[in-house]
């Protein structure tokens, strides 16, 4: 049999996880109307006098920086009704993951066409990316 | 072993020959670069009282001693003084590091 040579197609990379930004709150304090993400400052102290809203857990998987996910901390501050955003944390957490690649390629013969495919398993360092933090309403100064 | 951000570090920072990628978000205001020592401070540890916040910092290389001299050289950069809530992630075959860039008062 004469074999066909071809190019071999990557159909799918499966990485397992969404790779989305997933954004936690849980409510510590009263309730409030969303606030202008704009209007929002970032600090790692708490405010003296604030009102606080709740607890803030924002993580992606395969993330690459704090300016991916801190805007999006804020942006979560934000809908909570804060105007102050407190991180507690900023950690990445290393894991190792197997990552499945299935491979199409080639197989038959110019009379008998076919296409096979192959799955490959590798070992991969995986990070996640997470800030932690709280959100708190400050009375604004009045000029 | 291979990694995704190693990939992404080296590729990004091959003209100068280092796998060390930095990324900041500011919170405050940026001044002249500082050009004398970063001080540091570890998460936990017991930071001054008077501070003003500049910038989320951020370094992610291949090992520890490039990953903090690349978080002081960015906080150098914004005018500021000190690091404090410096964490340090450590991975397989990539460091994080992670803290706020001040000035002291």
């Amino acid at each position: 049999l004469e074999r066909a040579t071809g190019f071999v197609l990557v159909a799918a990379v499966l990485g397992g996880a969404c790779q989305t930004t997933q954004t936690r709150f849980v409510q510590t304090g009263p309730r409030r109307a969303p606030a202008p993400a704009d209007h929002v400052r970032v600090s790692m102290r708490e405010p003296r006098g604030a009102e606080p809203l709740g607890l803030i857990q924002t993580y992606r998987r395969e993330a690459t920086s704090v300016e991916d996910l801190v805007p999006e901390f804020v942006r979560a501050v934000a809908r909570a009704g804060g105007n102050y955003a407190v991180i507690d944390a900023v950690q990445v957490k290393f894991e190792e993951v197997e990552e499945t690649t299935t491979e199409s390629y080639e197989c038959g013969t110019p009379d008998q066409p076919n296409t096979c495919t192959k799955m490959r398993t590798e070992t991969v360092e995986a990070a996640t990316l997470q800030v932690v933090g709280r959100a708190f309403r400050v009375a604004r100064e009045r000029p | 072993m291979r990694s995704r951000w190693l990939v992404v570090a080296a590729s990004l920072s091959a003209a100068c020959g280092v796998g060390t990628r930095t990324y900041r978000v500011l919170v405050g205001t940026t001044s002249a670069p500082h050009q004398g020592r970063i001080a540091l401070f570890l998460n936990g540890a017991r930071a001054p009282d008077a501070f003003e916040e500049v910038a989320v910092v951020q370094a992610v290389g291949g090992d520890m001693e490039r990953v903090v001299t690349a978080l002081q050289r960015e906080a150098a950069q914004l005018g500021c003084d000190a690091i404090v809530n410096v964490r340090i992630d450590q991975g397989s075959s990539l460091t994080s590091a992670t803290g706020m860039a001040v000035r002291l008062r």
